[in-house]
Order: C-alpha cells, then structure tokens, then sequence
C-alpha cells in the first residue's frame, strides 16, 4: 500500500516536473487549458492579467482577446515599399502580433520584444526603406530606453563581440556556466510555470475570490502588484502609482533626468540611422493611470516633457491626448493593458506617422 | 530552492516518494543528487566550491586518523584553513579589505587592496561550520573518518539543512545515511506535520510581519516611536518564525525519511535570562560554538577575567559568522555584554539570579526583560549602518507615542498580527503540556493548517532570513 502510494506520488510529481520545465510541455498544457471553458479551464487572464493576480470577484470581466481589426487596405501598400521592426512590449505585441496589414505602406514587420532573453541581430534590408519602431510603456521607459539597453537586444555582433578585460571574461564565463546549467536544468519560469499547471483551472476560481475578497474587506489588502483606483473601477499595476517607484506616473522626475532621457533618445536614433535606417520612431505609451486620471496627484508628464525638450531631435509619439478623450472607453477594467479602442488610436496615429515616413521620406 | 516554493513541493514528492522506492544501497545516491540539484537551483557554479572543500575535508579526515601527534596537527590545521580560507574570501574578504582601505586612507597610508565584493554561496556558514565539526571530531577521536566519499559528501550536502541547518554533528547524522529507513506512517505523519508548522511560521506569520517590518525600517526617519517600537516587536517574532519555520521544514522532511536531525529552537522567547536565551535559540550553532570554541578557550575553568573575555570572544565571534558587518559584530557584543552583567550581578546578588526565580510574576518579570534585551539586540541585527541605526534611536528617543499608529497594516492586520504572535507565543509555552496526539488527529490538522496558510498566507517567495549567512 505504501509503495503504490508513493508510486503514485512519484509519477505525479515527476510528471509535474517534466512538462513545467520544458516550452513544449507547457504549450500543450497551456493549449489545453485555454481550449477549455468551465471548472477544467484556465481562469487566470481570461478576464485581464492584473484580475489574474488578485482575483478580486468586482473586477471579474470578459476580456475582449480579438486583436484590433485591420485599418482599410492603403492601395499603395502593395508596392514594396518599407520593412518595419519593431522593440517592443506587449501593448503591441498583444494586440498587432507581426501582421505588416496593420501598418500602412509596410509589407514586412520583424518584431522583438524587449523581454526577449538573447539578443538578436537587425539588418535593414537595403532596397527598402527601414524604420524602426522603439516602444514602451511610461513605466518602464527610463530604464530601457537608452542606447546599452536597446543595443544588448538588437545588436547581437557587438555584444559578442564587445571588448572585456579578463576580470569581465571571467565573470561572463561563469555567468554563461550558470546560464547554461540553469537553462537546462531547471525552467527559468519553473515556479509560475507549476502554478500555472496545478492551480489555474475554472474550479479554484470561486475559492481564490473568496480569499481575495476576504482579503480586501477584511485586510484593506489585494495582491502586492496590484492597486485599485481611487473610483475603485479600475485595476492598476502598483508600480505605476506608486510614487516611491521609477516608472509610477507620479514620481518625482528632474529637468536633468529629463535632459538624459533625451541625449540617449538622441543617441539611439543617430547609432541607428548611421546602421542604415531611414527613420527611428519612438513611442512611450502613457500608464493607464496617467491617461485614466482617477489619483488626484500630480503627474510627472514624462512623456510630454521629453517631446517637447529642446534638446530632442528625434520623433516621439505620444497618444496620450488622443486616449484621455472618452479615456475609460479605451482601458480594460482589470488589465494592464489599453483594450482594442485604446490599441486602434494608437495605430491611427502611428500610420499617420508610417505615411508621412514611407512616403513622403521624413 | 526556497522551501516556501512549489518547486519545492514538487522536489520533495519526488526524492521522498523515490527513496522510499529505492533498495537501501542506492538511497545515499538518490539523496546526493537530490542535494546537488537543490543547491544549483541558487548558483549552480557555487557546487565547485562546496565540492572542493568536500573534497579537502574527505582526505583530511582519512589522514587525520592515520597520523598522530604533530602531523595530525597540521592535516587539521589545513582542513581549518580550507574552509575558513573559503569563508574569508567569500564572506570576508570584501569586509576586510574594505575596513583596511579606509583606514589606510585615514591614516595616509598608500596601500590599497583590490576590493572584489563577490556573491555569497548560499549557506557558506552553516555547511562550512558542518565539515569543520567532522575534521574537529576525527580529531579528537570522536569519529570515524568516513571512507565513503559519497557518504561523506552527503554528510555535507544533506539538502534539507544543506541551506541554514541546523548544524548538524558527524556522529548524529552519518550513522543514519547507513541506517535503513522503513516506511512508518506515524513517523510520516509527524514529519508531514511539523513541515506544515514550518509553512505557517514562514508564510502565514514572518512574512505577514515582514510587510510592517520592512516598510518600517527602510524609512526610519518617517517613523514615530510608537511605529518603531511596534516593528521591532515584530521584527523580533518575524526573524523567531522565518528561522524556525525553516528548521521545522527541515527537521520534518527528514523525519519523514527516517533521519532525525537535531533540535534548533526551544521556545526562545521564554527565556528568563541571556544564557537561557542561547539554550534556546539557534541551539546547533550556540552548542557549535561551545564545544569547538568556548571549551577551547577553556570555558569557565579558568580565572574570572578570562573567562569573561572568554565568553566577549564567543559572541563576537558569533555576531561575525552571521554576516561581515559591524552591525552583527555589535550584535554579538551586545549579548556578550548582557551576559557578562548579568554574570556580575548574580555574582553580587545571588538570590536575584533569574534560577532563582520561583514565582510566576518573577519568572515573567524576568521573561519580559530578557525578551527586551533581545529585542534591542536585534535592532543592531536588522539594520546594517551605523546612520541608521542612530536615527533609529533618535526617532525612538523622541517620545512620539500618542502619534497614530502609520504602518503598511490596517487595524484588523494589526489585530491579527498580534494574535498570532501571543497565539505562537503560549503554543510554544504550552507546548509540552499539550496532551493531543498530533498523529492520531493528523487529517483534521493537516487540513486545518493547509487552510489557513492558503487563505492567510502570504505568497511572495520571500527568502527566508538567515540564507544570506
């Protein structure tokens, strides 16, 4: 009995294993999860991702996961006529994937994310116009958007190449031993990747709202990445009102941060336009909660700062003004992330750019 | 890998489930392997170090027992070396040369050492303090050296106090890897059950006062008195609960298996002096400290003076293994200074002496201002800069009591808090009075503690504390 027990045991748990640390078991976990409606589905992100950390019943609301619908064919499309590539993060990602139909006159999108773990190498083609889109979200803007931080995801030559003392050497040699050792042997998203496989199924549901609803009425307390609006209907990334915090829209941002933020949007767009790019485009999507407005504190205006320095030389999209018209038709409730409303103005407003840059060659 | 993981989780059903599963001779294979790759879970490449002085302290130990007189000397001698010499340079080497510098500068000396500040091996302390124990118990005849190597590596690696012990000794824990371990459900039971305690500790109790504690004393200078002195308080229970929850994970996954590991806490906070205290408190690492260094010093057997510096020599030594600052220095010192007063005036008024004490109201009396001692220890334990520390004092000094309590809590947390800690605190006073077979009532407890820590707990995957020794 006590064998068979732990035999039982023992399969469950190294089958636990074996899918949560490799990308294919995990596809097919996650495949299966999601094809699911009910107790034996997934619950987690079906009703926005921060609803998915704090499973707070009020904010429990259909997520709308179609991607934006494709803008009116632009004729001119068709030619060959511009290779768009894209550093960015998941407000685009989630919403464009690489589809070239979103973006007016660009027949091929090569899209890297910030979060990706090696870097890669971009080669404009040269019998097309190359432009590269650099995105991010206000919160995490100052701490990616400089040239090291975007060269270490784009360049993949220079940082193999990059010169190292021999103290470097040995500490990227045995850095790369632990990467190594690490990636085989145990998935660097292993704890989430459990979680997800024991407890993300329709029938925990009710169970961890009642712990989250307890929670919040009787603790004041939701999950620790997580914040609720002042109007209590929307869900926000904690961070990002939390004025202790770099990337919250209510911290404290000096004119020379200001200045250095520009020099390295500055010295970006010349390291890539020398690379052979016609045209660097930046865009710093605003926190919802600077758009939303629902604080009552004063906002940094990071965005509108950079833009309008005298100092910037480059071109920085911002569609701030654009979202904080009708501003909560254009936000999940429970994400945080703009909805399909919020995603379309931003992408009205970068094909306007795309037409005057493809076509008109400024 | 953190215990508070479901990795964690996972790790043990195998390894438990498989030994269990296995013929007896391949077990200590088993449990190798598991131990290595529960440590690479940290640093992977940190194995090299802990193998090489597995490896020093393996021949040393072999040699130790072939050799007399002075060549036995030097064989431990170079077993000391290789493990301090490990410690120094990962632990104190930053520390030393950092100290050195600035007084070089001070001084106008123009000698600089390079600074390296290199990344702790997770747990350097406890094992390395481990494989010293075999070396000093060969030597003394304590022991046999072990002439497995696999035997003797997992003496050194046993995962479950692999990380932050209890410090365990050769002859408690090398016999049992020989042992055959049968299955024995009650034994299962118990084991299961203590690990569920140390859960509770760890997640429903450190980490809930972690999120007053940490707030708090990282903003020092906002606090008022009345915070500072809520956050040492808790501070006070929240290290008490992250150490010995772990200790309790530790003890009951190898119960579990069939190994008994030894005990690391006995109610502390119920000291009645500072002796009693470290009778109680982290008691692997005090008895360590006993029996390799005080009673090498000569202990008590010497004159007064001696015995004083005796015992300052201890606890410094004590406050330094924890971490290479000056802050657990002064820790060290600190309850070193306790003890040497409290020495003194029992020496002046012996009928004052705390085992005199006969009456509940003097036992608690007494209690209360050991545990305030401690208390105020740890505030040197908890904050590493001197300007901190003096800005703690200072908040403290200013006598802002009457201010609103202003803590990352509302008042039903604070309540709640509170319970657990008084709760924790007669549970472990109580303890051996309790007349309920836990084992016999294992489902309703088990699932009675499975609840609370999942509707109270608190699940950030916070480090448990004393790791970073």
């Amino acid at each position: 009995m006590q064998k068979l027990l732990a035999f039982f045991v023992f399969i469950f748990c190294a089958l636990t294993l074996y899918l949560t640390s490799s990308n294919t078991g995990m596809k097919w976990v996650t495949r299966d999860r999601y094809s699911r409606i009910g107790a034996l589905g997934a619950d987690k992100y079906l009703y926005g991702d921060l609803y998915g950390l704090t499973y707070l019943s009020k904010f429990k609301k259909v997520k709308d996961t179609n991607f934006v619908s494709l803008p009116a064919i632009d004729q001119k499309a068709n030619s060959d006529t511009a290779k768009l590539f894209i550093l960015g993060d998941s407000y685009l990602y989630s919403f464009f994937k690489e589809d070239p139909r979103y973006y007016v006159g660009i027949n091929q999108v090569q899209f890297i994310r910030w979060s990706v773990a090696n870097p890669v190498e971009i080669i404009p083609s040269k019998n097309k116009k190359n432009i590269l889109l650099i995105e991010s979200v206000e919160r995490n803007m100052l701490g990616l958007f400089n040239l090291n931080s975007v060269k270490a995801r784009l360049d993949r030559a220079e940082v193999i190449n990059a010169e190292l003392t021999m103290r470097q050497k040995i500490a990227f040699v045995a850095s790369e031993i632990d990467r190594v050792i690490k990636e085989n042997v145990y998935h660097n998203s292993l704890e989430a990747n459990i979680e997800f496989a024991w407890f993300n199924f329709g029938f925990w549901e009710p169970i961890k709202e009642f712990k989250a609803d307890f929670n919040l009425n009787f603790f004041g307390r939701v999950d620790k990445e997580v914040a609720i609006s002042k109007d209590q209907n929307f869900l926000y990334l904690a961070e990002t009102i939390n004025p202790a915090h770099v990337g919250s829209s209510f911290s404290d941002v000096s004119e020379a941060q200001i200045k250095t933020q520009v020099s390295e949007l500055n010295a970006i767009q010349d390291y890539y336009k020398a690379k052979g790019f016609n045209e660097v485009i930046f865009s710093i999507i605003s926190n919802p909660v600077s758009v939303l407005k629902t604080e009552n504190k004063p906002d940094n205006h990071l965005v509108q700062r950079i833009k309008s320095h005298p100092d910037f030389k480059g071109k920085l999209m911002d569609a701030t003004e654009d979202l904080s018209k009708n501003a909560a038709s254009n936000f999940f409730t429970s994400d945080s992330h703009w909805n399909q409303r919020g995603a379309k103005i931003w992408l009205d407003q970068f094909n306007t750019q795309l037409k005057s840059s493809v076509y008109l060659g400024n | 890998m953190v215990f508070n993981s479901l990795q964690f989780l996972v790790f043990f059903g195998i390894v438990t489930s498989a030994y269990f599963l296995l013929a007896h001779k391949y077990r200590w294979a088993l449990l190798l392997v598991a131990s290595c790759y529960f440590y690479m879970a940290f640093v992977p490449i940190y194995l090299g170090i802990l193998g090489l002085t597995i490896v020093i302290d393996y021949f040393a130990g072999i040699y130790l027992e072939r050799f007399q007189g002075g060549a036995k000397k030097i064989f431990l001698g170079f077993s000391l070396l290789a493990n301090l010499g490990v410690l120094a340079i990962f632990k104190y080497y930053f520390f030393f040369t950092d100290n050195f510098n600035s007084l070089a500068n001070y001084f106008t000396i123009p000698v600089q050492f390079p600074v390296f500040n290199f990344l702790l091996p997770i747990g350097l302390s406890f094992h390395t303090f481990q494989a010293m124990s075999y070396t000093i118990e060969v030597y003394r005849g304590n022991q046999k050296a072990e002439r497995n190597f696999g035997i003797y590596s997992l003496y050194v690696m046993f995962y479950p106090q692999l990380v932050a012990g209890p410090i365990e000794r050769p002859q408690n824990l090398i016999h049992q890897f020989y042992e055959k371990h049968v299955w024995d459900t009650d034994r299962v039971k118990s084991g299961l059950l203590q690990m569920m305690q140390g859960f509770f500790k760890k997640v429903v109790i450190a980490d809930r006062l972690a999120m007053v504690v940490d707030p708090a004393y990282a903003n020092l200078s906002s606090q008022s008195s009345l915070n500072l002195i809520i956050a040492s308080v808790f501070y006070s229970f929240q290290i008490y609960c992250d150490f010995s929850g772990y200790s309790d994970i530790a003890i009951g996954a190898s119960k579990v298996m069939g190994f008994k590991l030894m005990n690391n806490f006995n109610a502390p906070y119920s000291a009645i002096s500072i002796p009693d205290f470290w009778r109680r408190w982290h008691i692997s690492l005090s008895t360590w400290f006993k029996d390799y260094v005080y009673f090498s010093l000569g202990g008590n057997r010497v004159s007064v003076p001696r015995w004083y510096i005796n015992i300052m020599i201890v606890f410094i030594l004590s406050g330094f293994w924890h971490g290479a600052s000056w802050n657990f220095v002064i820790w060290g010192a600190l309850h070193g200074l306790f003890q040497l007063i409290g020495l003194t005036l029992n020496r002046i008024f012996p009928h004052l002496a705390a085992d005199q004490r006969k009456s509940i109201t003097g036992i608690w009396i007494y209690r209360l201002f050991t545990f305030l001692l401690v208390t105020i220890a740890w505030v040197f334990f908890r904050i590493p800069k001197f300007g901190d520390i003096q800005i703690y004092f200072r908040q403290l000094a200013q006598g802002t009591f009457s201010d609103p309590i202003s803590l990352a809590f509302n008042t039903n947390e604070l309540l709640f808090s509170m319970l657990l800690m008084i709760g924790l605190y007669l549970f472990d006073l109580k303890r051996d009075k309790i007349k309920v077979d836990s084992v016999q009532l294992f489902w309703p407890i088990i699932t009675g503690l499975a609840f609370l820590i999942y509707f109270f707990g608190v699940f950030n995957m916070k480090q448990f504390i004393y790791f970073q020794f």
